[in-house]
C-alpha cells in the first residue's frame, strides 16, 4: 500500500512543471502544420478544383458579368489543406498562422474578384484574365494572330469553324 | 464455411459466395430460422442495416452483418420487405445484441419489428414527428420536419423502487447521456438508457451531399478521441469496394497512427478511470505520460488529434526518417513510465478495492450480446480484429493479444495496461520494416453497387463500416457501428446487482464514446446562413 504511494509520489515529483506558458511566450508551430488560408488573387484562375475537393464545402464561386468572385467563409474551415493540393496554380497557401480568434466572423472571409475577359466578337465575358495570360504564356509562337484567337470564345470558334 | 451453405441451402434463396463474404439472400419470413442456424454455426452478429430501394424496386433491403471468426469470412444476411408497410419478426430473442440495431431502423427506416422487446424510440429525437424516416431516400437531408412534442416513454419503476437519474450530462465524461438507475435502496436493480442527443447526420450528409473523397474528413470527425479509425475504415471499405489496392508504405502509415492513436486513448483511459475512483494524481500523471503521444502527432500531421491524413487511395503525408527517430524515443519513455504506472495501479489497495469483482460480466453474456474490444477480452473472448480480419500493415506484424477471464474492471483495467505496451512493441516493428515508396495512389472513377465491409480494431473494440457504392460519386449506404455502441448495450447487465456508488466506474470502464455511438440523425443542418439569437428569442425558446 505504501510502496505504490510512495512510487507515485516519485512519479509526480520527478516531472516539476510540464505546461506551457503558452500566451506569454510564443509557441512555434510544427514544420506540417496547416494554419489559416491564404490566396494569391493574382494566380487564382477561377478553374473551380478547390470547390469540389473542400470537405465542407466553404468555398463558392459566383459568375458575375465582368468578374468571378470566389469566396471562402473560412469559419467553416476544417483545415485539412485539400484545396491547396487540388490547385493547380498554387494560388492557396496554408501557412503557419494558428491564432485566429476574432469577434466578428467578417474577419474569416476571403474574397477574391477575377476579371473576365470579354469575348472580341460576340462581347461575353467567356475566360478569366489570369487564364487568358497563363495561356498566351503557353503558346510556342507568339504570334498576334494565335493570341487574338484566343480571345474569341469557344461559341464563336465554333460559329467561325462551321 | 460449406458447413453453413449446406445447412442453409434448404431455407435460402439464394446463396453468393464471393472472396471473403458469404452472401445469403432470404424470406423474411424465415428471418427467424435462418438467424438461428447461424448462431448454432457461431457466427458472431455485427450489425443490422437497412438500404432504401424504393425508387428502383419498391423495396427496402435489410442486411444483418455476421462473422465467422474462424473461417475469416463475413455472412451478409439480405432480405427485402415491401416499402409500403415493411414489417418484420424481430430476431432479438436468438440474438439479443440486435435490440438497438432494430430500434435504429424502426426510427431511420420505419420497419417494423414484430415481438421486438423494447419498441421505442431510440435515435429520433423528442420533438419529431410520427411517421417521418430521415435516413429514407425521398427524405432531403437539408429538411427541417415540423415540431411536434412527443415525450419519450421511459422506464417505469417497479413499486417501492426509486429511480436514480445520471445525465443527461455525464458527470465524468463531459458528454450528453441519461442513464437512468433504478434502485431498490443500493443495489441497482435495472437500468435505462437515453442517449443520442449529439446526432449530427453523418451518414446522411454523406449519402447525400458529400463525394468519396470528402467523406474521409467527415468521418474523422465522428469521434474526438479516435476520429482516425473512422477515416480508416471508411477509406478501406471503399478501397475494397473499388478493388483499389494501395501502396505498402500507406498500408504501414496507418498502422502507425493506428497504433499511437490507441496508446493516447488507453492513457487517457486509465486517467479517467482513476479520475472516477478519486486517485487524482494517476489522472494528472496519465495524462501527462500521453501528451507526447500528440506533441509527435502534430510533429508529423500538423495536428494534435484530427489528422486529416487519410483519403481513398492513401494517406495525403509522408513520414521523414527523422519523424521515425522521434517517434523512437518517444514510445520508449512512454514505456518506461508506463511501466511504472502500471506498477502503482497494481500495487495499490484503494483501487485494486474499487476495482475488483465490480461490474462483472461473464463470458456467456459477453457472447450473447457480441461486446467487441477490451470489454470482450477482459471476459475472456478472443476476439481482435487486427488477428481475425488482419488489415493495413497488420498482416505482417507480430503480437499478442492480451487476455484475461475475470470479467470485472479489474480485467478491463489490466488488458488495456497490456495493450498500451502491446502498441509500443508494434510501433517499433512498423518502425522498423517500413518500406519505401509511394504513400497514395490515384483514384479513378468507382463502379457503382459494389459493397464491402471493413473492420478496425478500434481502442474500443471492433469498428464496423459498410460502404455500397452509388451511382453518383458519392456512397449510396455508408454504414457505421461504433465499438460503444454494442457495448452498451451490456451495460443493463454489468450494472444489476452493483451499487450506485459503483456506477460510473461500470459505464466508465467499457469507455464510452458518445460522439462515436451518435453518429447518424437529422438534426438541424438548415443553417446556410447562422442566425444569432438574442437572450429574449432564447427565453421565448
Amino acid at each position: 500500500m505504501f510502496k505504490s504511494k510512495i512510487k507515485a509520489l516519485l512519479l509526480s515529483s520527478r516531472h516539476k512543471k510540464i505546461t506551457r506558458p503558452y500566451p506569454f511566450v510564443p509557441v512555434t508551430p510544427p514544420e506540417n502544420l496547416r494554419g489559416r488560408l491564404e490566396v494569391d488573387p493574382n494566380k487564382c484562375i477561377g478553374c473551380g478544383n478547390c470547390v469540389k475537393t473542400c470537405p465542407s464545402r466553404l468555398i463558392t464561386i459566383e459568375n458575375h458579368e465582368d468578374e468571378k468572385i470566389v469566396m471562402f467563409s473560412s469559419g467553416r474551415c476544417i483545415y485539412c489543406g485539400r484545396c491547396a493540393a487540388a490547385c493547380p496554380e498554387k494560388a492557396i497557401r496554408i501557412t503557419h498562422e494558428y491564432e485566429l480568434a476574432t469577434d466578428n466572423k467578417k474577419d474569416l472571409e476571403i474574397v477574391i474578384k477575377i476579371k473576365m475577359v470579354k469575348c472580341i466578337i460576340c462581347g461575353k465575358p467567356f475566360i478569366s484574365l489570369n487564364m487568358l495570360k497563363k495561356q498566351i504564356e503557353r503558346l510556342q509562337e507568339k504570334s498576334e494572330e494565335q493570341i487574338s484567337k484566343l480571345k474569341i470564345c469557344p461559341e464563336c470558334r465554333r460559329k467561325a469553324a462551321s | 464455411m460449406k458447413k453453413i451453405a449446406e445447412n442453409i441451402v434448404d431455407i435460402a434463396e439464394k446463396i453468393e459466395t464471393t472472396e471473403e463474404n458469404l452472401v445469403i439472400h432470404t424470406n423474411p419470413s424465415q428471418i427467424k430460422e435462418v438467424a438461428k442456424l447461424l448462431v448454432m454455426q457461431r457466427a458472431r452478429f455485427v450489425h443490422l442495416t437497412a438500404i432504401d430501394f424504393i425508387t428502383q424496386r419498391n423495396q427496402i433491403e435489410l442486411n444483418y452483418f455476421f462473422s465467422l471468426i474462424d473461417d475469416k469470412m463475413n455472412v451478409i444476411l439480405k432480405t427485402s420487405l415491401d416499402s409500403s408497410e415493411p414489417s418484420i419478426a424481430s430476431i432479438s430473442e436468438i440474438i439479443p445484441a440486435v435490440i438497438w440495431a432494430e430500434r435504429e431502423c424502426n426510427d431511420l427506416f420505419g420497419i417494423k419489428f414484430e415481438g421486438h422487446p423494447d419498441p421505442r424510440r431510440l435515435v429520433l429525437p423528442d420533438n419529431w414527428p410520427q411517421g417521418i424516416h430521415p435516413l429514407r431516400k425521398d427524405f432531403s437531408y437539408n429538411t427541417k420536419p415540423p415540431e411536434s412534442k412527443q415525450p419519450q416513454p421511459l422506464k417505469k419503476p417497479q413499486e417501492g423502487k426509486t429511480v436514480i437519474p445520471i445525465g443527461p450530462f455525464y458527470p465524468s465524461l463531459e458528454e450528453p447521456a441519461y442513464f437512468r438507475l433504478i434502485v431498490d435502496g443500493e443495489e441497482i436493480v435495472d437500468f435505462d438508457y437515453r442517449g443520442f442527443y449529439v446526432h449530427r447526420g453523418i451518414e446522411k450528409l454523406a449519402e447525400s451531399a458529400l463525394n468519396y473523397q470528402q467523406i474521409p474528413f467527415l468521418a474523422e470527425r465522428i469521434c474526438g478521441i479516435c476520429g482516425f479509425v473512422h477515416s480508416c475504415a471508411y477509406c478501406q471499405a471503399v478501397e475494397k469496394a473499388a478493388n483499389i489496392e494501395i501502396p505498402l508504405r500507406a498500408k504501414f502509415i496507418r498502422s502507425m497512427f493506428l497504433e499511437l492513436e490507441r496508446l493516447h486513448s488507453h492513457l487517457l483511459w486509465v486517467g479517467l478511470a482513476a479520475h472516477i475512483v478519486g486517485f487524482d494524481t494517476l489522472f494528472m500523471q496519465s495524462w501527462r505520460i500521453r501528451e507526447p503521444v500528440m506533441y509527435i502527432c502534430e510533429i508529423i500531421t500538423g495536428n494534435r488529434k484530427t489528422y486529416g491524413i487519410n483519403i481513398v487511395g492513401g494517406v495525403t503525408i509522408d513520414v521523414q526518417p527523422e519523424h521515425l527517430k522521434d517517434i523512437e524515443k518517444v514510445i520508449s519513455d512512454i514505456e518506461r513510465e508506463v511501466r511504472e504506472l502500471r506498477e502503482i495501479i497494481l500495487d495499490d489497495e484503494v483501487i485494486q478495492l474499487r476495482f475488483k469483482n465490480v461490474g462483472i460480466l461473464n463470458n456467456d453474456e459477453a457472447k450473447k450480446y457480441c461486446v467487441c474490444g477490451p470489454v470482450a477480452r477482459a471476459s475472456g473472448i478472443n476476439i481482435d480484429m487486427r488477428v481475425n480480419f488482419p488489415y493495413a500493415a497488420y498482416p505482417m506484424l507480430n503480437f499478442r493479444v492480451p487476455l484475461n477471464r475475470a470479467g470485472d474492471v479489474w480485467a478491463r483495467t489490466l488488458v488495456r495496461l497490456e495493450e498500451i505496451l502491446i502498441s509500443i512493441s508494434i510501433l517499433r516493428q512498423i518502425i522498423e520494416n517500413i518500406p519505401e515508396g509511394q504513400t497514395s495512389v490515384k483514384v479513378s472513377k468507382i463502379e457503382p453497387w459494389k459493397e464491402a465491409i471493413s473492420y478496425i480494431e478500434a481502442p474500443r473494440g471492433q469498428l464496423f463500416h459498410y460502404v455500397m457504392t452509388g451511382p453518383d460519386g458519392r456512397p449510396y449506404r455508408w454504414s457505421v457501428r461504433a465499438p460503444s455502441y454494442q457495448n452498451y448495450q451490456i451495460l443493463s447487465v454489468m450494472l444489476k446487482g452493483a451499487s450506485i456508488a459503483d456506477a460510473p466506474l461500470i459505464i466508465g470502464s467499457i469507455d464510452p464514446c458518445f460522439s462515436c455511438t451518435e453518429r447518424y440523425e437529422v438534426f438541424d443542418l438548415k443553417k446556410h446562413s447562422v442566425k444569432v439569437y438574442t437572450a429574449e428569442e432564447l427565453k421565448n425558446v
